[in-house]
């Protein structure tokens, strides 16, 4: 069975039938998707600037990498556990779209990335600014990328 | 701003007469207003209360109405495009 086969198959499943047809499900879950990246987004945002040196608070940079860490993997939850129905609802249109496949490789490097090369990186180089700064450089593309490419899905 | 301006401005009429971009700009506002409130009133005494573990119930409120309008702009904002479905 191919991967198209497959969306196919995902998106007539009856439960996504009912859920394209009501017109506010679909909207709701995409709301709930949004929250999800805004929690990414903030967490991503204050941690990073915060390894840039643009402090918003004087709290060490351990504490803000755990507090972030922690808002991380709760906007993850939300953005995946709403992701998979909304892409299940239009599977097969999905499957065509580049941007689709832009945010979905994005997403997988960032969440490796954040939580092995990064974890690690702060851990052992946690007095050295340039590779605090290669960090947070590419974690804020990286989400950048994912965001953007989300955007983009959208358009025809 | 100045993104959400332009974006107004492609499609003045249709966002004007759209619901959801109303309750947006209205919580927007609103938004703007607690804000205001708080730099008025609670944050000056900051130094009292900035140590603390749990902050003033007025502070917290403040906080709470922040993050729920919020939530409410995103989620008006997201709804816009469906005013032609739910309403027309």
């Amino acid at each position: 069975m191919s991967l198209l086969e497959i969306c196919h198959s995902l998106e007539y499943l009856p439960v996504l039938i009912e859920m394209r047809s009501s017109p506010w499900i679909f909207p709701c879950i995409a709301i709930l998707h949004l929250f999800g990246l805004v929690i990414i987004g903030g967490a991503v945002v204050v941690g990073d600037l915060h390894l840039l040196s643009y402090r918003l608070t004087p709290q060490l940079v351990d504490r803000i990498a755990n507090d972030m860490e922690r808002l991380l993997i709760i906007g993850l939850l939300v953005m995946v556990v709403t992701g998979v129905p909304l892409f299940m609802c239009f599977a097969t249109k999905y499957y065509y779209l580049t941007p689709f496949w832009i945010k979905l490789f994005s997403l997988i490097l960032v969440v490796i990335f954040t939580f092995t090369i990064r974890r690690n990186a702060l851990t052992k180089y946690r007095k050295n600014t340039v590779v605090k700064k290669m960090i947070a450089l590419t974690s804020l593309s990286l989400w950048t990328s994912v965001a953007l490419s989300g955007r983009l899905i959208g358009f025809p | 701003m100045i993104s959400g301006l332009l974006m107004f401005y492609a499609s003045p009429v249709d966002k004007y007469n759209n619901l959801f971009f109303q309750a947006k700009i209205t919580m927007l506002l609103l938004a703007a207003l607690n804000i205001w409130l708080f730099l008025k009133t609670e944050y000056p005494a900051i130094t009292e209360w900035g140590h603390e573990t749990l902050p003033p119930t007025r502070v917290r409120l403040a906080g709470g109405a922040a993050l729920t309008l919020w939530a409410a702009i995103i989620a008006a904002g997201r709804l816009i495009p469906y005013q032609q479905y739910w309403f027309n």
